[in-house]
């Protein structure tokens, strides 16, 4: 097993972050020695797998667009972001029912629900614990487990519901988009990129949206279980503007006929989706240029983030 | 050493008010302008469009159902796209009268310390 944090290098490598990662893993590494005997072994299966490191790839990029000074002192930052990453997706995982995450047994299935929660509630107080004397970095830590929590009841809620692209967007914004902001806001250590933090995260989210429908793996998630529970992707946003399919889309039950026209339906407005996704990629890109001083790894983050639907 | 000091304190408040409120005034009115330039240009873009979804999806037929719902999301993105001009262009307006209203004085050729921290 990979412990932790093994790196998409390639991605890294054209973000010239290469040697913030490596400290982020060695953080990491260091943490998990330090961490009660009771959980080390979820909290390092939390964290194995293959990770793709953007959301500490955004605090280093967004850390190198407007300050000047060295980014490995966002190491701290990044740890703390990943942590927090880590809990959500072990909630995440809890409240699909998942059986793997990142091609290995969820936490919970490995080791039972209870140990989930704990290691979840463990990962949130260390991430904390890692900003104890910087209230600008808790508040934000703060805002953003707050903002998580309102969007996966906000998006519970709106299953089955007949929304449209905008309500999706809404949606991705409080989801991922919080998680990228507050990246960009720390990274940066001001508000200056949090437009930006936004953009990207609503791309991401997206680009998971058109990936899993095209029975990708690349992000991680399941468009069959987004299809059963009623989700509001981007593409099924867009295909139930057509009446019969939201009347198909509203319906509760597991009846494959029904699943299977709704999953070509979804389908057939990938295309639509793409541009969709290219308009958010280039307001991001706009954003970049417009409010940082080196906008460079900005827009090669936006650069790999747009490609994620299309592997 | 002491009415020296506040004497050039007030000379600096005389002449600082004045140019903060002037430039305040032109940084406010060419934002005021860039965002109405750049909503009258979001608007001229997306209009037709919106008047052909609105055509369609008023006359009923087969894709009237499509069209409402595509002019919903359509005039919400209006919506949407107009207020983040107008935040971007507020944050552009922010920026500028902070980097215009920046002290010119660079740091003195050799640091003064008055008294001694360590014998």
């Amino acid at each position: 097993m990979t412990t932790g944090l093994a790196a998409s290098g390639d991605l890294m490598a054209r973000l010239g972050a290469l040697a913030e990662i490596q400290l982020l893993r060695e953080r990491v590494a260091a943490w998990l020695e330090s961490v009660d005997d009771e959980l080390r072994e979820s909290l390092t299966w939390a964290l194995s797998g293959t990770p793709k490191h953007f959301r500490p790839a955004t605090v280093f990029a967004c850390h190198r667009a407007v300050r000047e000074t060295p980014a490995s002192e966002a190491v701290d930052v990044a740890f703390a972001v990943e942590l927090v990453h880590n809990m959500s997706l072990i909630i995440d995982d809890v409240l699909d029912g998942s059986d793997e995450r990142r091609r290995i047994a969820t936490v919970e299935r490995k080791f039972g629900r209870l140990t989930a929660l704990m290691a979840s509630g463990y990962l949130v107080a260390d991430a904390f614990d890692a900003f104890a004397d910087d209230p600008f970095a808790v508040r934000h830590l703060s805002e953003l487990l707050r903002r998580l929590g309102v969007a996966e009841c906000l998006q519970w809620r709106l299953r089955r519901r007949p929304l449209g692209v905008e309500d999706w967007r809404r949606i991705a914004g409080e989801d991922t988009g919080s998680m990228f902001e507050i990246c960009a806001v720390l990274g940066a250590r001001s508000e200056r990129l949090r437009r930006y933090g936004h953009l990207l995260g609503v791309l991401y989210h997206g680009c998971d949206d058109v990936g899993d429908q095209r029975g990708l793996e690349a992000l991680g998630g399941g468009g069959d279980e987004d299809i059963r529970d009623g989700i509001v992707t981007l593409p099924a946003a867009l295909a139930i503007r057509d009446a019969d399919i939201r009347e198909l889309f509203r319906i509760d039950d597991d009846d494959q006929e029904r699943l299977a026209i709704l999953a070509d339906a979804f389908r057939a407005q990938l295309d639509e989706a793409e541009r969709v996704l290219d308009r958010i990629a280039e307001s991001a890109r706009a954003e970049a240029k417009r409010f940082a001083g080196d906008a460079e790894p900005l827009l090669a983050l936006v650069d790999q983030v747009r490609q994620l639907s299309r592997r | 050493m002491r009415s020296r000091f506040v004497g050039s304190l007030r000379g600096l408040s005389r002449l600082l008010v004045p140019r903060m409120l002037a430039t305040g005034s032109l940084v406010t009115s060419a934002t005021a302008f860039r965002v109405g330039v750049s909503c009258l240009d979001l608007w001229l873009d997306r209009a037709p469009a919106l008047v052909r979804l609105a055509v369609r999806a008023s006359v009923g037929g087969a894709g009237a159902g499509t069209a409402q719902a595509t002019f919903r999301d359509d005039l919400i993105a209006l919506a949407r796209e107009g207020a983040e001009v107008t935040w971007r262009e507020l944050r552009r307006a922010v920026d500028e009268l902070e980097e215009v209203t920046r002290p010119q004085e660079g740091t003195g050729v050799r640091p003064h310390r008055p008294y001694r921290v360590k014998p």
